[in-house]
């Protein structure tokens, strides 16, 4: 009987060491099925004027060839200008609207505006269920004419999302594009 | 065992005061595990002693390699060539029978040139330790750190690929290529862990530029019946606890109960499992959010012998699990999250304690099931074969972003056959085998490093002799071929990618010794193909704040080594001081370097690049220990390594600054404690020309102490206390040193029982 318990043992170890890898290996997953947000759309529309659509650019995401297109924001000194912000991932043939996931998740982003070089000031006018500023919609205003940069910048922050007017250093950048800016 | 009160037969030199290194065993008969009476037992070549009625012996000789014998009337003279360089023990069953295998079970310390066996009692004061950390109290290897995760050893400026990991004669393979990827051991109870080098870490792979690091359990109980360990340690930074037990099983021989009976008698079991646990580590001044761990180990070994003792058999089956947190404050999604964190001189994520392991985390098992099958073939010639399957599961997962989970898992399994030949007996003692292996590696989730193939075949020889004026010589060859199929998908549609390298290896040393000690000549080339990461890894390298980009067109590295070793045991008797200076030249050294920065739509992103330079590791390993009386002695070791890209005229990343250590132990019968202060100096010889973020942190001294009591022969009772002055520093090979300081003050209680009583003094 001892005999029997021994091996009873041996067998269940030996079952135990059956971990087993079910992927083939010569059958890899598309190494570009990864979401990714690859395009930061920014439609500014001045007060009594026509929207204007500018974009930064990187279909192959991250690596590979250089971003596609980076435009220079423009805006009128003193002009009022909603801005509205859309996130896409143009990385294969189906577009996929990101902003959609960030409004659905708007109690856990919060868009940020850095401007360097020159004055813009920035109204969030959206905010998430919590009355938190969320930042797809904002209004900016240049009062002087001038070049610099405004950077856009998009964090993840569950759970640690700051009340307003929040903080950038918390959470995971999701975009950060710093936009060459023209107030004309 | 001990050996208080065995009466000695010895013809002990008792001119030779330097000659107290102790020689102690047991001779038994093979068949019914009986005293033998009256072998003689020799070592070298004036020392002889008869066992007791017991089989017990015991020796004193000086340092020295030398043929150990035993011959006992009715057996064949069984004769091996030990070199012994501590204090020893030995456990031979003979055989009354002319075909039997004789038996030898070294049950402690049992020194042959290119080996380094750790301070026993340091060891065995580190037991409640992981991997990583046990090894670093060894002094000679230090640790690459991503925060308070699993560390990853470094020796003599050599790791992941480079540095074998050897568990219980098996090469471990898993993703050993990350910063972050440590070994999947949990060396709870190892009986000790060795560092080979030269012909010696060939014989288990190819690759080890920098040696190997073999782990062991020891053999199961030799005697029949049940031995018990048991360890409890608890650990105040991160509140912390480990349990473990491991059980040895041998039932009674008996040869009248039949052929089912004996059977058994001959099948040793062991049985162990261990759990750990911590919540966030603590740096001194705030909580190191996020670092919390908990793991378990499962392993059983099995042998068996026929009643003849001429075919063994050994199974050893190990599981270990670990779930580790990463420093949540060290994610960071851009070169400004990057830059904002390093001009802040604490984390920018901190929260109070907590138990719970967040992302970014790891999780990784890793499974080992190793059968080996030995017998004898005529003579002292064995033939023997194992086989080794592995398979490592590890799961990264990142911090939740608005995109679909990015988490990354990687699935490798290995196998392992062997087969080949050895042959003990006389002085020339020489092995060779046939070394296969077959490995898949697949990836889930998001891209890094593709799916791939790799088999490969290895000739491999040893040859261990003496010449006639006692120089001790080693040569181990090896040739392998390798052949990697890479599978890529970068566009809907699967690309194969073969390359096939083929090379020899080898490692010669020449030992010699005399009255003023020992010295050791090496010379070895090794060589080490490219990995897929290397030539195909593509993408962002999260915990590494990186994009990777691998080169296809990478050769493999040969390397070049030459050291010398010298210990002598000091010209009082009660000294005893050694180093190892070494010299390793690297053909094609890979490693990683920043290209240009690549734009993405999370702003600038540091992009680096793998590429190949001339490499030279120029180093030296001192160690001097004194006993100023019976009670007091204190110890001295230093590690200088001068690394250098001779290419560029710099230094190279991530290789070990100067490191000294000075211990001072005081130990009386039940009692043993010890202080010790470790220097680390800044990494002078880091790269300049290369971006580092930051500079190399400053040096940094910390202090500990370890203090032991054994109430009984059963229970050893201890207290060890880390960064006892609470020290704020950062480590230059810790990966999250950008962003938060080592952890802090450490106080550790560990109680272990062994039954029946422990072999230890």
């Amino acid at each position: 009987m001892k005999s029997l318990h021994l091996f009873a043992l041996v067998s269940a170890g030996l079952l135990a060491s059956c971990s087993k890898d079910d992927n083939e290996v010569n059958n890899p997953p598309n190494q570009n099925e990864e979401e990714l947000i690859t395009s930061l759309l920014v439609e500014l529309t001045p007060a009594g004027g026509a929207p204007s659509v500018f974009a930064f650019r990187d279909p192959d995401g991250p690596g590979g060839s250089d971003p596609v297109q980076w435009d220079t924001l423009k805006l009128q000194p003193g002009v009022a200008t909603v801005a509205r912000l859309s996130f896409l991932d143009e990385s294969d043939d189906t577009l996929d609207d990101i902003t959609l996931e960030i409004l659905d998740e708007a109690d856990e982003h919060q868009v940020f505006f850095t401007a360097q070089g020159i004055g813009v000031n920035v109204l969030v006018n959206d905010a998430d269920i919590n009355g938190n500023p969320l930042g797809l919609e904002s209004t900016w205003t240049a009062p002087n004419a001038g070049t610099g940069t405004l950077t856009i910048s998009l964090k993840h922050q569950p759970g640690t999302k700051a009340p307003s007017p929040g903080d950038i250093s918390l959470g995971e950048t999701d975009v950060e594009v710093a936009f060459p800016i023209r107030v004309e | 065992m001990t050996f208080a009160g065995l009466q000695l037969f010895a013809q002990v030199d008792r001119e030779r005061g330097s000659c107290t290194l102790r020689l102690e065993g047991r001779v038994l008969d093979i068949i019914d595990d009986s005293p033998l009476e009256g072998a003689l037992v020799r070592f070298g070549s004036d020392q002889a002693v008869f066992t007791d009625a017991l089989g017990r012996f015991a020796l004193l000789v000086c340092p020295q390699a030398g043929l150990f014998s035993v011959e006992h009337s009715g057996c064949p003279t069984y004769a091996i060539r030990l070199d012994l360089q501590r204090d020893s023990s030995i456990e031979l069953r003979m055989s009354h029978r002319s075909d039997a295998l004789d038996e030898v079970l070294v049950l402690e310390h049992l020194l042959a040139p290119g080996v380094e066996v750790f301070d026993e009692r340091a060891w065995k004061a580190s037991a409640d330790l992981d991997f990583g950390r046990r090894l670093e109290q060894s002094g000679s290897v230090r640790l690459i750190r991503t925060g308070a995760a699993p560390a990853k050893p470094v020796y003599q400026g050599f790791t992941g690929n480079r540095l074998l990991i050897i568990n219980e004669g098996v090469r471990m393979s898993g993703q050993q290529w990350g910063f972050d990827h440590a070994p999947e051991i949990d060396p709870v109870f190892a009986r000790d862990i060795q560092i080979l080098s030269g012909s010696r870490a060939l014989w288990y792979g190819p690759e080890a530029l920098g040696g190997a690091l073999a782990v062991s359990r020891g053999a199961i109980r030799p005697d029949a019946g049940t031995e018990l360990k048991l360890l409890q340690s608890l650990s105040s930074n991160g509140y912390g606890a480990k349990s473990a037990f491991q059980i040895d099983f041998r039932p009674q021989s008996e040869r009248s109960k039949g052929a089912a009976m004996g059977m058994l008698s001959a099948v040793g079991l062991r049985m162990g499992a261990s759990v750990w646990g911590s919540g966030d580590a603590q740096a001194p001044r705030y909580n190191l959010s996020n670092t919390g761990r908990r793991g378990s180990d499962l392993h059983w070994a099995l042998d068996w012998k026929d009643r003849l003792n001429r075919t063994r058999l050994e199974l050893f089956y190990d599981r270990f699990q670990e779930q580790f947190g990463l420093l949540a404050a060290a994610q960071v999604g851009s070169t400004t999250d990057l830059e904002r964190a390093l001009a802040s001189d604490k984390p920018l994520y901190i929260k109070d304690f907590t138990y719970e392991i967040q992302a970014p985390n790891q999780e990784v098992v890793h499974e080992l099931f190793k059968a080996s099958l030995r017998g004898l073939l005529s003579g002292s010639t064995e033939w023997f074969a194992t086989y080794s399957r592995q398979v490592n599961f590890r799961d990264e997962f990142d911090v939740e972003s608005v995109l679909e989970p990015s988490d990354l898992r990687y699935a490798i399994t290995t196998h392992l056959p062997e087969f080949g030949f050895e042959n003990h007996g006389g002085s020339l003692h020489w092995k060779a085998k046939v070394q296969g292996l077959y490995q898949a590696n697949t990836y889930q989730g998001r891209f890094f490093m593709p799916n791939f193939e790799r088999a490969g075949l290895g000739l491999v020889s040893g040859l261990e002799f003496s010449d006639a004026n006692g120089a001790f010589y080693e040569l181990g060859t090896r040739w392998d071929i390798d052949r990697f199929d890479v599978y890529l998908n970068p566009d809907r549609q699967v690309l194969q990618r073969s390359s096939i390298f083929n090379a020899p290896s080898f490692g010669i040393s020449r030992t010699r010794r005399g009255p003023r000690g020992a010295s050791k000549l090496t010379l070895g080339s090794v060589y080490r193909p490219p990995h897929v990461h290397e030539r195909y890894s593509k993408g962002v390298h999260h915990g590494q704040f990186s994009y990777e980009q691998g080169d296809s067109n990478l050769r493999g590295e040969r390397s070049w080594e030459l050291s010398y070793d010298l210990e002598s045991p000091g010209a009082s008797g009660r000294s005893k001081w050694g180093f190892q200076a070494y010299a390793r030249w690297v053909d094609g050294y890979i490693q990683i370097r920043p290209d240009r920065a690549i734009l993405t739509i999370r702003g600038a992103y540091p992009a680096f690049v793998y590429d190949q330079t001339q490499a030279l590791f120029l180093g030296i390993d001192g160690r001097y220990r004194r006993e100023f009386s019976p009670r007091w002695s204190a110890e001295l070791s230093c590690n200088v390594l001068f690394p250098r890209d001779l290419i560029r005229s710099d230094g190279l990343f991530y290789t070990p600054p100067i490191h000294a250590a000075a211990d001072l132990i005081w130990q009386k019968e039940r009692y043993r404690f010890s202080a010790t202060a470790q220097w680390t100096a800044r990494a002078f010889f880091a790269p300049e020309k290369l971006d580092d973020f930051v500079p190399p942190p400053p040096g940094y001294v910390l202090l500990g102490f370890d203090g032991e009591f054994r109430p009984s022969s059963h229970w050893s009772l201890g207290l060890r206390i880390d960064n006892a002055l609470n020290a704020s520093y950062r480590d230059y090979l810790d990966r999250f040193r950008y962003f938060a300081d080592a952890t802090g003050f450490n106080l550790s209680l560990r109680a272990v029982y062994h039954w029946p009583a422990s072999t230890s003094p």
